[in-house]
């Protein structure tokens, strides 16, 4: 698959490296010739320098032989041009990021069908979804859905008070098993093992685990994480932008008691019109009496989210010093995320640029695939089995499958089951692959992955 | 000034006063030919006076907002003029001062009455007085709904959305197809009201009468006892809750009748919510205090009070149960009450729901602002933000309503000697509502008042009914300078 990208910032960057191995024929543009080369370098991929309007891949055929083309760029205006220009070029599909503009759900499918735009990209919502995600539920750290969402990965964070703690899968796999949950993988210290008898669970693992969607309850008492569910947290968020808006307009929906902290007035006045069950104050986040007045010892997650990442940092330090219960800070910079994680008082960095750049991947490297996840070397795709398949009518330990590569579930007519060694693969059958991309070569040949436009 | 134009509109409006006694006429040669003969002279009167102000040559120059001021007061001051001649002419009632309180009790569809004995009056009469309440209540429906909001008096343009027809930037487009949209409704309930009415049992001349008076939530009846003695649970129920929808905003009634909205659409209108609530709210802790008090807590009292309850806040002014009687809350809630009043863009007079929420909103924004110190708060009605300048304006009307109501109480207090009946009296004719408390309770009326007394209550009915600042700019000098 040829996949053009307009933009090399920092979601071409992360984007790019993260695509690169699998798919070679990649080709930036960027008016930056020092990133170009950078690309280049390290990369091994095609650069253009130059206007991306300008640029001849834009022009008739340019693009004729590619399959996608990325339009991101820092500018909404740009990338929803150039995506029109794409089209004209001759590509299949277009992804267009957009910053400021909320075009998703408006009733701009004509809108964007003339601007050639087949998916809209919002790092806003993206992030917004994400940061939700996190207050309702602050263990999870993964959420992906399978099977038409009968089935949902969900990763969790082993806290000091789990009950998996320090308990080997030998003696979850029984309990865990009659409940049709797998336990697909650990993530410890950014290495994603796939548990075996032995392996035993720490605190700060993530552990993953492939759960039908009626078992989620279970799941977290099982974990001892009931009190996860606490409906009516204090949430104080700082900064009233893009993101700080959209995330107080999701929580404001659930029992969520929900304070928006936005500095300039003007901006405070037009959320507080839109926002209906939010409170919006006018203050700098960064003002110690101000935030005390407000209550920020009873806060129980202290977000902030400005445009300014040295303000969220310091304005996360002094609210987790006055007592906020748990703290994120929006980075613009990816590279200090994991800095801040690791040193600062911050309980949770996150930058939309990562969540953007994870997004994409997953996206291109799912397509053509029911669902998709991947981190690390680490994949679960789901898979559909017909009669051309090469794992058609046999039987899961038949199938002389490697180490790293499990059948983990099926669904069969609607029925959703765990793989016994036993299970027989039958016609329509759909089911979940956990494997390491090592063993890419094998799964291709056995379970047939179709990868988009090969 | 364009003393021209005005006085042809005002000619115009003369016109359909006069017009309109043509109605009792066709009674009155249909029946005993009691009082055909003056009202025969009075709508001569009314007729040569409104032709000979119509043929007045027609100005071009644009209609400033102040002529709109001076026309809407004229209008409502020389309709009761022209009103209280039947009564005047035909000696039905001998002073001049009570007639024309009368007239005005009509056009303003308020109910206080100075008639000591309803009954003695011909049935022609009867219906000329029932027919200037609904002819006010049409004038109020244009008044609030197309006019008002364009003058934008007291905060009321932000009813200007919730107007049907087109918004176009002309006044007189406008104003034409609201109204004739709006009439139209009006028209429909009031001939419903009427055939249920008459299958309760009323006689065809009650069942108009009071299907009138109720639309127009004027509250005039034909009976010395007002509804009450017409001893008609079904048709009291009935006029209860015609009484109610008289009192909810036209436009929602618009929008469900000819816009397909659903019954939910009034249930999802913040101001309609609030108005129920309040009728619900009152009618329950009404009802549990006097069962409390007096032991009593029979169907009869709790229809009592709900039909109260809905008269007095939808400002009607029947009466079927002598409310003096309860205990002090009751009469202290209904006293509120005819403050309060119904929904804007409805025919009920007070200061109006709408005001009284987005005032609580802001009593409990400004208390928040105290614990909150930076908190940015906007006050909201459907979820859509109310202008601070729209909400000054709106503060501003219940503070100049406030006032003109102590100044009228210390007006009347000069020959009323009970502070009661002079502070009800005063509530009652500027909310419209009729009937006060004291010596013009229910049982009573406002004819053992001074002269002096009705006319500052006359003048109170016309502003209370023009949103107190159309009549109250007519005394400012500015008004009639040039420029």
């Amino acid at each position: 698959m040829k996949i053009a990208i307009a933009g090399a910032g920092e979601v071409g960057y992360h984007l790019i490296e993260s695509l690169y191995r699998d798919y070679p024929q990649i080709a930036v543009i960027d008016t930056d010739h020092e990133t170009l080369q950078k690309l280049e370098k390290s990369f091994g991929i095609k650069v253009y320098h130059g206007n991306i309007i300008d640029s001849p891949l834009l022009a008739k055929n340019g693009l004729a032989d590619f399959d996608l083309f990325l339009a991101i760029t820092n500018s909404d205006e740009t990338n929803m041009i150039s995506c029109r220009m794409a089209k004209d070029a001759g590509v299949n599909t277009t992804i267009c990021r957009i910053r400021q503009i909320e075009l998703e759900g408006t009733k701009r499918e004509t809108t964007l069908e003339a601007l050639g735009i087949d998916i809209v990209i919002n790092p806003v919502i993206l992030t917004a979804r994400e940061l939700a995600r996190f207050v309702e539920y602050p263990n999870v750290v993964e959420q992906i859905d399978f099977f038409e969402k009968a089935v949902e990965l969900r990763g969790y964070k082993v806290r000091d008070y789990c009950s998996y703690l320090n308990r080997t899968c030998d003696e979850l796999f029984n309990e865990l098993n009659k409940n049709s949950v797998w336990l697909s993988f650990i993530l410890r210290n950014e290495r994603s093992i796939v548990p075996t008898k032995e392996t035993e669970i720490f605190e700060g693992d993530h552990i993953y685990f492939l759960t039908p969607r009626t078992k989620i309850d279970w799941l977290r008492a099982n974990l001892g994480y009931t009190s996860d569910k606490q409906t009516k947290k204090r949430i104080m968020i700082n900064g009233g932008g893009h993101v700080g808006y959209q995330l107080a307009k999701k929580l404001e929906k659930t029992q969520f008691f929900v304070k928006v902290i936005e500095l300039n007035k003007e901006r405070a006045f037009r959320i507080a019109e839109q926002l209906e069950n939010s409170m919006v104050l006018n203050f700098d986040g960064t003002d110690k009496n101000a935030l005390l007045a407000e209550g920020i010892e009873d806060t129980d997650i202290f977000l902030s989210l400005t445009e300014k990442e040295e303000l969220n940092i310091t304005a996360c330090a002094l609210a987790g010093k006055l007592g906020a219960k748990t703290t994120m800070a929006l980075l613009k910079q990816p590279e200090l995320v994991r800095i801040i994680e690791q040193s600062a008082p911050i309980d949770k960095a996150l930058s939309p640029r990562i969540i953007t750049a994870r997004y994409l991947s997953r996206y291109i490297k799912g397509s053509g695939l029911g669902s998709y996840y991947s981190i690390n070397n680490l994949e679960i795709i789901e898979v559909v089995v017909d009669t051309t398949t090469a794992c058609y009518n046999k039987e899961i330990k038949n199938l002389e499958c490697p180490e790293d590569v499990r059948v983990a579930m099926v669904e069969r007519g609607g029925e959703v089951f765990l793989a016994h060694s036993a299970t027989k693969l039958k016609k329509d059958d759909r089911i979940i692959l956990v494997l390491h991309n090592w063993e890419k070569e094998y799964a291709t040949k056995m379970f047939n992955l179709k990868e988009m436009g090969s | 000034m364009q003393f021209f134009s005005i006085l042809k509109i005002i000619g115009f409006i003369i016109l359909v006063v006069g017009l309109g006694q043509l109605i009792p006429i066709g009674v009155s040669m249909a029946n005993g030919q009691t009082d055909l003969h003056s009202l025969i002279v009075s709508f001569s009167i009314a007729v040569i006076v409104g032709l000979s102000l119509l043929v007045l040559p027609k100005s071009n120059r644009q209609f400033k907002n102040k002529d709109g001021f001076a026309l809407v007061g004229f209008g409502w001051l020389l309709a009761g003029f022209f009103g209280a001649l039947p009564y005047y002419i035909s000696g039905a009632i001998p002073s001049f001062t009570d007639a024309y309180f009368e007239s005005v009790s009509g056009f303003t569809t308020t109910g206080s009455s100075i008639l000591t004995n309803i009954e003695g009056l011909s049935p022609e009469l009867l219906l000329w007085r029932s027919l200037t309440q609904w002819f006010g209540g049409m004038g109020i429906i244009v008044l609030t709904l197309a006019i008002i909001p364009y003058l934008k008096i007291g905060g009321m343009s932000i009813f200007q959305a919730e107007v049907p027809g087109p918004s176009a930037e002309k006044l007189t487009p406008r104003i034409q197809d609201t109204a004739k949209v709006l009439w139209f409704i009006y028209f429909i309930f009031t001939v419903v009201l009427t055939i249920l009415l008459h299958v309760t049992g009323f006689s065809w001349l009650d069942a108009v009468n009071h299907s009138f008076t109720t639309m127009s939530t004027g509250g005039f009846s034909t009976n010395n006892g007002s509804l009450g003695g017409f001893n008609n649970p079904a048709a009291e129920w009935l006029i209860t809750f015609f009484m109610t929808i008289a009192g909810i905003n036209f436009a929602l009634h618009y929008r469900y009748l000819f816009r397909k909205a659903g019954i939910r659409s009034y249930f999802i209108d913040s101001e309609c919510q609030f108005y129920l609530g309040m009728i619900a709210l009152s009618i329950v802790t009404i009802f549990a205090v006097i069962a409390f008090s007096h032991e009593i807590h029979d169907m009869d009292t709790f229809r009592g009070v709900a039909f109260t309850v809905v008269s007095i806040v939808t400002t009607t002014g029947f009466g079927t149960a002598d409310y003096e009687l309860w205990p002090m809350y009751g009469q202290f809630l209904l006293l509120l009450l005819m403050i309060a009043g119904g929904s804007a863009g409805s025919t009920a007079g007070g200061v109006k729901t709408v005001r009284i929420m987005l005032i609580l909103k802001y009593m409990y924004a400004e208390m928040q602002k105290l614990i909150h110190p930076n908190l940015v708060k906007t006050i909201k009605i459907q979820q859509v933000q109310v202008e601070p300048p729209l909400l000054a304006s709106i503060l501003s009307f219940v503070f100049i309503y406030l006032t003109v109501m102590i100044f009228s109480i210390m007006l009347v207090s000069f020959e009323v000697d009970d502070l009661l009946t002079a502070i009800s009296s005063v509530i009652a004719c500027l909310g419209n509502i009729g009937p006060g408390l004291g010596s013009v309770g229910p049982t009573e009326n406002f004819a053992h008042l001074g002269d002096f007394t009705k006319w500052v209550l006359s003048l109170n009915m016309v502003m209370g009914r023009l949103e107190i600042l159309t009549i109250l700019l007519l005394f400012l000098p500015q008004t009639w300078k040039k420029g």
